[in-house]
């Protein structure tokens, strides 16, 4: 259990604390040290340096980000920790339709690229189920897609399977049979588009609040500041 | 730095019109959000073998709409040479769009087709009105045609560019889809698939594919013959993997591609993203001159 004043919420211990100097001491060494480090290397040593380092930082804080969001509602924060808990939540709806993906082959490296070949392939790994339409989302078959080599367009990870023809319909025009219009830019976006992508856009719309909401660096050096980091 | 009111807020706009407006996408979201393999229990998976013997057996012939060194009737898009006594066809709300005309004589010249009349002028008209519902093209099929150009009637929804077609005799065979058959579930390699798909000579998949007869170059998976089947009794067409009713499979075998429509910049055409148009016919109804019951389906990327 922890006893410094941040376990008491900032109040004043009411009995005295014989290990206060030694912590104190402790704290000071320690920034000392930190400070002689960055001065050596002229920049913060807390900073990652390589693609390794960086892929690292970067799962650790995507698997850090419930317990971030946790730790904001007990804070209180109660939408910081609804933003940090969705964005969480895509970064890791992300992480696992990249990797499932990868794995299952969402990039068709050798050829043929001609649709029906790309198509076959869908089925086989079972990104598309059998007659299900599958929609060129990102980039078109023809207008400005039409100067894409087939090699790119042509690829599972380009290819949304539609769960309905009705929606493969509605995403281009209305639907006469059932009297339904032509989706919307939203409809098109939720319905149109993979999963991937949507949880990739929340991811990255989710860390740039969260960008915005931190701290100026000259803030870090606060208690608070130093806390968030800590963490 | 933003107030954790203002995120709310916006978080809570969001959910909430979101909750609203697309309520049903939401439920359909939630519910597939497991699936990821699409199940399917394989029984009597054909051979490679098999299926191409198959597909040799069904091997018909397909014109190629190509472009005409020569004067000719037939032609795509433009105005039609269509008698002045005949009424321009008219949808609900304007006039029809022209697509196409074609002199069954010069078509029957390319390759003796059983199934069509062999005089005769078949015309064809768009209804963007009625896009991607199976009425969605009008034949018209006339004994005489004119020798003087028709102008559009003020209204139409477009006016398509003009191109004098020749027909290039090929050799067309089903495709997997067209047969029932699915291609994931045969565990072809690539050459196998590949060498399917070389057994007519129609031209490949990717590149622009005007045609009459022969069998259709679908973009999506679908049995067209059983859509057209069950669009002609106002059906539902069957769930994938279902059987089909041997009554319906067989009444399938009677319809004919009268006519496939690709995208064409060069005509002006695009059907969805790069889509085409599949104009189909009963053998039966075409063999009469009968064009009122055609099922047009469209297909795109």
């Amino acid at each position: 259990m922890a006893s410094d004043s941040f376990a008491r919420g900032g109040r004043a211990r009411s009995v005295p604390d014989p290990d206060r100097k030694g912590y104190d001491e402790m704290i000071r060494h320690h920034r000392a040290h930190m400070a002689a480090s960055e001065r050596r290397s002229g920049s913060p040593n807390h900073s990652p340096h390589g693609a390794v380092d960086y892929l690292a930082a970067g799962i650790v804080h995507v698997l850090n980000g419930p317990r971030e969001a946790r730790q904001e509602v007990e804070r209180g924060h109660l939408l910081k920790g609804i933003v940090h808990g969705a964005t969480s939540a895509a970064d890791l709806e992300f992480g696992r339709s990249v990797v499932n993906g990868v794995r299952r082959g969402a990039f068709k490296i050798s050829g043929p690229h001609d649709w029906k070949s790309v198509r076959k392939w869908m089925g086989e790994k079972g990104l598309a189920a059998e007659r299900e339409h599958v929609h060129h989302w990102a980039i078109p078959q023809n207008g400005w897609g039409k100067a894409v080599p087939d090699w790119i367009k042509n690829q599972p990870w380009n290819g949304r399977p539609m769960e309905t023809t009705l929606d493969h319909i509605r995403t281009h025009s209305r639907s006469l049979k059932f009297d339904l219009p032509r989706f919307n830019a939203l409809e098109r976006y939720w319905n149109s588009t993979p999963r991937w992508w949507k949880a990739a856009n929340a991811s990255a719309a989710g860390h740039a609040v969260e960008l915005t909401d931190r701290p100026k660096q000259g803030q870090d050096a606060s208690p608070q500041g130093s806390r968030r980091h800590s963490r | 730095m933003i107030s954790d009111r203002l995120v709310g807020a916006i978080v809570l706009t969001l959910v909430v019109v979101f909750v609203l407006r697309y309520p049903q996408q939401i439920v359909r979201s939630i519910r597939r959000w497991g699936r990821d393999e699409p199940e399917r229990v394989i029984l009597d998976r054909p051979t490679f073998d098999e299926v191409a013997r198959r597909m040799r057996g069904l091997v018909r012939p397909s014109l190629l709409l190509v472009g005409a060194d020569t004067p000719v009737f037939s032609k795509l898009g433009g105005d039609p040479e269509l008698a002045t006594e005949l009424p321009w066809p008219a949808g609900e709300r304007r006039p029809l769009s022209f697509l196409a005309q074609f002199d069954l004589a010069e078509v029957q010249a390319a390759a003796a087709i059983d199934w069509l009349p062999k005089h005769g002028y078949l015309y064809f008209f768009f209804d963007q009105d009625r896009h991607v519902s199976d009425d969605m093209v009008r034949v018209q099929h006339v004994a005489a045609a004119s020798t003087g150009l028709r102008p559009a009637p003020k209204g139409v929804w477009r006016r398509f560019r003009e191109r004098r077609v020749a027909f290039e005799l090929r050799r067309s065979a089903p495709s997997l889809d067209w047969l029932g058959i699915y291609a994931s579930e045969l565990e072809l390699s690539d050459s196998e698939f590949a060498s399917l798909n070389g057994i007519g000579d129609t031209p490949p998949t990717g590149n622009i594919q005007h045609r009459i007869d022969g069998y259709p170059d679908e973009i999506q998976p679908e049995s067209m013959a059983i859509s057209c089947e069950c669009s002609f009794r106002a059906l539902d067409k069957p769930n994938p993997g279902a059987p089909v009713p041997a009554e319906l499979e067989a009444a399938a075998d009677d319809w004919r591609l009268l006519l496939q429509l690709d995208s064409d910049s060069g005509l002006k055409t695009e059907w969805g993203d790069g889509g085409r148009l599949y104009v189909f016919v009963r053998a039966q109804d075409a063999r009469v001159g009968d064009f009122t019951r055609t099922v047009t389906l469209e297909h795109c990327y």
